[in-house]
């Protein structure tokens, strides 16, 4: 079985699906036998969906918030090129 | 549960395929590239009203400086401009503009002075000689958090604590979480090994959950490992 810190090493390439099937099985077993691993990937997770929770998706519409004067600003500076 | 978003820009900040796109916003956008390279001013002033609010989020998560991001704001519609030759349509012209807008930020964030920064490595994981974990939780942090927040409020605290992280870790969870670029192609970006990139994004995450600990109990984000 995995030690902690070997699976720790492993949660990159475990949570993207990256791991050889060997791998992604031992990973798996060590969660399920090690209740500190297991919490700690529930919170890890949680914060990455906090994260993107907190930015939204980069292909959502964002609020218009820029400010007119920039827009001027920046269509006056393709002019003077 | 596979965390990377479905990815969204190119290899390393140029295009990819995007067949699931709407025609009438590929319509649309066709007919604003259209009009840049015929070097039209209508279309010069559509694509700075029309991806100026996109441009400048972006701008404001990377640079974390209104004054920096106003500037990268100009800098990026100049870019697209004088590059457009080189959007060939293979992927949405929308995510080809926001790589434009990622480099021109890195680009930024290069010769930008870099302020001294703190240490996350009392954040990270922490393991005995049999290689068990032990517990890093922060029941102080945890204390100062009694009520319930909004989601909101929530949101801004990540965004406030993200920015805390160290630059070289920022960028990583920023381009490889939130912009949805794989691990390889945040590698080129940052000019970095790939090891490196995965490094950096486990200690980044590492030090944030530390960080929202106080959050993650009471955050409405249903996981299952």
């Amino acid at each position: 079985m995995l030690t902690c810190k070997e699976f720790d090493e492993f949660m990159v390439d475990y949570l993207d699906g990256a791991l050889p099937v060997w791998q992604k099985y031992m990973c798996w077993l060590h969660i399920k036998m090690c209740r500190e691993c297991a919490h700690f990937i529930q919170q890890y997770q949680r914060t990455v969906v906090l994260e993107q929770n907190a930015f939204g998706s980069p292909d959502d519409e964002v609020p218009d918030s820029v400010p007119e004067e920039l827009i001027k600003a920046a269509i006056a500076r393709r002019n003077s090129k | 549960m596979t965390l990377v978003r479905e990815a969204t820009d190119t290899q390393a900040l140029s295009e990819r395929p995007d067949p699931g796109r709407q025609s009438p916003m590929r319509d649309a956008e066709a007919m604003l590239v259209q009009s840049l390279r015929k070097g039209e001013d209508s279309g010069y002033e559509t694509l700075v009203r029309s991806f100026g609010p996109q441009v400048m989020a972006t701008a404001r998560r990377y640079l974390r400086s209104e004054a920096d991001a106003a500037d990268c704001f100009q800098d990026t519609f100049i870019a697209v401009f004088q590059s457009i030759e080189n959007f060939q349509q293979r992927s949405s012209f929308r995510q080809w503009v926001r790589g434009v807008t990622v480099k021109q930020c890195l680009m930024k964030l290069r010769k930008r002075h870099r302020q001294r920064e703190d240490s996350i490595e009392h954040m990270l994981p922490m393991f005995n000689d049999q290689g068990s974990r032990v517990d890093v939780a922060s029941p102080q942090q945890r204390s100062e958090i009694g009520e319930m927040l909004d989601a909101e409020t929530i949101s801004g605290l990540v965004r406030k604590n993200i920015d805390l992280l160290p630059e070289d870790y920022r960028l990583v969870l920023l381009l490889r979480d939130i912009d949805g670029y794989s691990t390889s192609e945040t590698a080129s970006i940052l000019g970095i090994k790939i090891n490196a990139v995965k490094t950096r994004l486990h200690r980044a995450r590492s030090a944030l959950r530390f960080m929202l600990e106080p959050l993650l109990e009471q955050a409405d984000c249903y996981v299952d490992v």
